[in-house]
């Protein structure tokens, strides 16, 4: 079934309609949600939320982009602003920091115990770097290293021209450099 | 600068997992999201039917007992004011 039919039966609240959406974008929704929060019970509920907002607020979609990329948008503006809630909560000394989950891939072809804990520890100095980018810096950086995004795709989520999407990804990879150079001359 | 090198490549090559998936938990209740939103919808919808039920029903003796006071506020000044007369022709008469 093409998007416009489908969104055509979900604007009159068809139930299997909706299945299909949620079985066709639910992984890549989760997938940013996670990616970008690094907290596996926040993702759940984000993610849910994003398909609530999908199934109330459908009729609101202007079909200027595709279907995908509305969904997309909604899931990062999402976690953009739950991401502003916990830098918010961060400043309060009340509330817990919750535990932060690797989201990376980890590519070893590390054959040695050191030489794998020498990888770990610099996934969690990259780790570390990014927690400290700038949040729009972030949230580029985070989608442009998430399979199939490209930068054209990345600016329709972020609502940004793709003059901006490539700066903040040249930003970040900068900063992420210097960060790491920082580490390996410590070392 | 060979270092520096191997920390961009590093960097460029670095890609985010997939390999977190949402659990089936999560995809059974993201497809029962319609099913809930209705039961919520019904319950908003009961709940907006009982308050204005409750909120006529008050209104109602609420006149009830408005109208039941300012008749009776009639009466009394029905009353004294033909007690009134009735003092005052007595007046006359004794005078």
């Amino acid at each position: 079934m093409e998007d416009k039919d489908l969104l055509l039966l979900l604007i009159k609240g068809d139930r299997k309609a909706f299945e299909q959406i949620v079985h066709m974008h639910s992984n890549m929704v989760y997938s940013i949600c996670f990616n970008l929060i690094q907290n596996k019970k926040d993702a759940e509920d984000l993610t849910q939320d994003v398909f609530t907002t999908i199934y109330t607020s459908i009729s609101s979609f202007k079909q200027n982009s595709k279907l995908s990329t509305w969904i997309y948008r909604i899931a990062v503006n999402k976690s953009h602003d739950h991401l502003r809630m916990i830098n918010r909560k961060k400043r309060i000394p009340l509330f817990k920091a919750k535990p932060i989950e690797s989201v990376f891939n980890l590519q070893t072809h590390s054959s040695s115990p050191i030489e794998l804990l020498e990888e770990k520890e610099f996934y969690d100095y990259v780790f570390s770097a990014l927690n400290n980018l700038p949040q729009n810096q972030r949230i580029a950086f985070t989608l442009s290293k998430m399979e199939g995004f490209s930068y054209n795709e990345i600016s329709d989520q972020m609502n940004l021209s793709l003059s901006a999407v490539e700066s903040l990804i040249f930003r970040a990879r900068k900063k992420i450099i210097e960060e790491l150079n920082k580490y390996d001359n410590n070392k | 600068m060979k270092q520096k090198r191997t920390i961009e490549k590093k960097i460029d090559g670095l890609s985010f997992s997939h390999s977190h998936l949402p659990s089936p938990h999560l995809i059974d209740q993201l497809v029962s999201i319609p099913d809930l939103l209705d039961k919520k919808r019904n319950q908003k919808n009961k709940l907006f039917i009982t308050l204005s039920c409750v909120s006529v029903v008050f209104l109602f003796c609420f006149n009830i007992v408005l109208f039941q006071s300012q008749s009776n506020q009639e009466n009394d000044h029905s009353f004294s004011s033909y007690y009134s007369n009735f003092n005052e022709i007595n007046i006359y008469e004794n005078e």
